[in-house]
């Protein structure tokens, strides 16, 4: 082997087929989602998991996971996280229960105040990010914090409890709240946000700003790219998708619960990760968060047909995370070391 | 070949710029006309790169005018001496390692669709920008393996002149290297000297600041020599030679401006 001479012009490397299905960015989560779904059609088969029902429950499960997951996948790419969407479901399940169940007023209008605290929260996320310059990680988990028990604490004072019905949600019924066989209408509305989604990162100029900001933040800002602009869009996205959730929820259950949510906190940056989102920004795919949130969905419904204790869910899943990034950081610079020749 | 009957693009008069106690530059004074490559050179510590930051917009002059086109101009931040048409390739290069090489080309000034359509919803027209990053590249004759490919795996010659292009793509005027080939080994540093020396025929002016005298006379026109924070001598390089400029920037020729002899009787 010879030393790398850079300027001798390099005809396009011929790839086998394998090598070319190993650069693709999604691969990793896309085997994994395979391997996992036959383990639990075998296993779980019997009982149901490949029935309709079964398919239903896993994908109602990545849906709602994934509403979330797909901005928060974007936000990592761009290289934040986002901690606070755990109470920003509770909050907008509250504020929906509160106002239409408790005091009757109309679904609209109590749609429209989750979304705006939706909007609300991603500002502040995003300015205390731009303007302290403070780890993401730190000000989201601070605002989860600060917002959970606003929502637990007013919700107390007002109706004296937690937990608030919400009986007719009137016009809001079927659009967030009915079923076909058994899939949610959420499967719809998941499917919306992921056309959304890789519209906006694969094929528009902000996609690419996402992009260049968790790549490398001094390039895109030397560039012209409004760094701070990228991030608030995203943390309002964000925060907006999970006051989307939480009012499906309480529309859905008929209840708003000012403590839900907070297991997707963690779960939402789980499959982002599963689906092959760097952690330190710069690098995932759409597809590839899609493909997390399936398999966070196949496997906690998977292990419940498989009859085994369901108690084990979070360590198959913190087990399936430690795979997952070992082989994503493996494919990922099989993907990015494309045309570089081996010293 | 320096246009000298026309006017400068550029030009720095008596740029100061004191840090606290520190005088980084005294007086530095720098003229760039169309077409033409200007070699800074100048001991460690001269004030070459502060000149060039102050001509980039991102420290501010304490002293001094910078004339562009004739015209005075105030370059507050990066951005201002970007839009006046001087691009600066960083040292660091301010490439994304993940994103590919038409990406990083294109980074920040993505080309929308022509279809109207298409532009309502913001879309990226990849197809032209991959074109017309490709046929930049060609014009410079800079050799990368594939615009697709992210540019984390590129050699730091491959990296410089796509810096360079990058200038040339968004119809920079003026482009400011600071020792662009510090890094590089022989061939990669043949390879980015014939990109700068190629931008002449794309109306493009440069500065460059290097410290290797045999690189800096085959790829420039003109050289000014920066001593202790001032601007002390400018040669045509035809006329030239590599002792002159030497004895030059350690002060064994002295340099041409009363001020300037007067600055080296007192230090
Ligand atoms: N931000 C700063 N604060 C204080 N002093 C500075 C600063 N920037 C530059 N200087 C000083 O100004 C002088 C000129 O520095 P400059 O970097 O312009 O030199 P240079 O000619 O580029 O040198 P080199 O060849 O080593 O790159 C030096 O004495 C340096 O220490
Ligand atoms: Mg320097």
């Amino acid at each position: 082997m010879q030393t790398t001479t850079a300027d001798t012009p390099v005809p396009a490397t011929r790839y086998g087929v394998l090598e070319r299905l190993l650069r693709i960015v999604w691969i990793g989560p896309a085997i994994a989602a395979l391997v996992i779904y036959i383990f639990f059609v075998i296993v779980g088969g019997a009982s149901g998991f490949f029935s309709v029902p079964g398919t239903a429950g896993w994908l109602n499960t990545a849906a709602e996971l994934g509403i979330i997951a797909l901005p928060i996948g974007l936000l990592m790419i761009a290289g934040e996280f986002d901690l606070s969407t755990g109470s920003v479901v509770g909050a907008a399940a509250i504020i929906v229960a509160l106002g239409t169940g408790f005091y009757g007023l109309p679904i609209e209008l109590t749609m429209s105040m989750a979304l705006a605290m939706g909007v609300a929260v991603g500002c502040f996320n995003a300015f205390l990010v731009n303007a302290t310059r403070l780890p993401s990680f730190i000000v989201t988990l601070a605002s989860n914090f600060i917002l959970a028990g606003t929502s637990l604490g007013l919700s107390r004072l007002i109706s004296g409890s937690s937990n608030v019905s919400l009986k007719d949600a009137g016009w809001a019924e079927p659009i967030f709240g009915s079923k076909w066989m058994f899939f949610n209408v959420s499967v719809l509305w998941y499917l919306v946000a992921i056309v959304l989604a890789a519209w906006v990162l694969k094929q528009t100029r902000f996609g690419n700003w996402i992009f260049a900001t968790g790549g490398n933040v001094d390039a895109a800002r030397r560039a012209g790219v409004p760094v701070a602009r990228v991030k608030l869009i995203l943390f309002i996205w964000t925060a907006v998708s999970a006051a989307f959730v939480g009012i499906m929820s309480a529309v859905m259950y008929n209840q708003g619960n000012a403590a839900q949510g907070q297991g997707y906190v963690f779960q939402t940056a789980i499959a982002a990760v599963i689906g092959g989102v760097l952690l330190q920004g710069g690098f995932g795919s759409v597809i590839g968060i899609v493909l997390g949130t399936f398999i966070y969905g196949i496997v906690s419904l998977g292990l419940f047909y498989t009859g085994w204790p369901t108690d084990w869910l979070a360590t198959f899943i913190g087990g399936l995370l430690v795979i997952a990034v070992l082989t994503n950081n493996f494919v990922r610079e099989l993907a990015l070391n494309r045309g570089k020749k081996k010293p | 070949m320096g246009n000298a009957a026309a006017a400068p693009v550029l030009e720095a008069r008596n740029i100061a710029r004191h840090f606290g106690a520190v005088t980084a530059l005294a007086d530095a004074s720098l003229q760039l006309y169309p077409r033409e490559v200007v070699g800074l050179v100048g001991d460690n510590g001269a004030g070459k790169s502060t000149l060039l930051k102050i001509l980039s917009g991102i420290v501010a002059p304490s002293a001094g005018e910078i004339v562009i086109d004739g015209r005075p101009v105030v370059l507050k931040r990066a951005q201002d001496a970007m839009d006046a048409g001087i691009e600066t390739v960083y040292q660091d290069l301010a490439l994304v390692d993940t994103m590919s090489a038409y990406q990083n080309v294109y980074l920040g000034r993505e080309e929308l669709s022509a279809n109207p359509l298409k532009r309502f919803f913001n879309l990226v027209d990849d197809r032209r920008m991959r074109e017309r990053a490709r046929e930049v590249l060609d014009a410079l004759q800079v050799k990368i393996p594939s615009i697709n490919v992210s540019v984390k795996g590129m050699s730091g010659g491959q990296r410089q002149c796509l810096a360079i292009a990058r200038a040339l793509l968004w119809g920079r005027r003026i482009v400011i290297l600071d020792e662009p080939t510090a890094a590089l080994g022989v061939r990669e540093t043949g390879q980015v000297l014939e990109v700068i020396r190629d931008l002449r025929k794309h109306d493009v002016s440069v500065i460059i600041v290097s410290h290797n005298m045999q690189q800096l006379m085959s790829v420039a026109d003109r050289i000014t020599v920066m001593r202790l924070g001032r601007s002390i001598a400018t040669r045509t390089v035809k006329d030239t030679e590599v002792n002159e400029i030497v004895g030059l920037i350690t002060g064994a020729i002295p340099g041409d401006s009363p001020e300037a002899r007067a600055a080296e009787v007192a230090a």
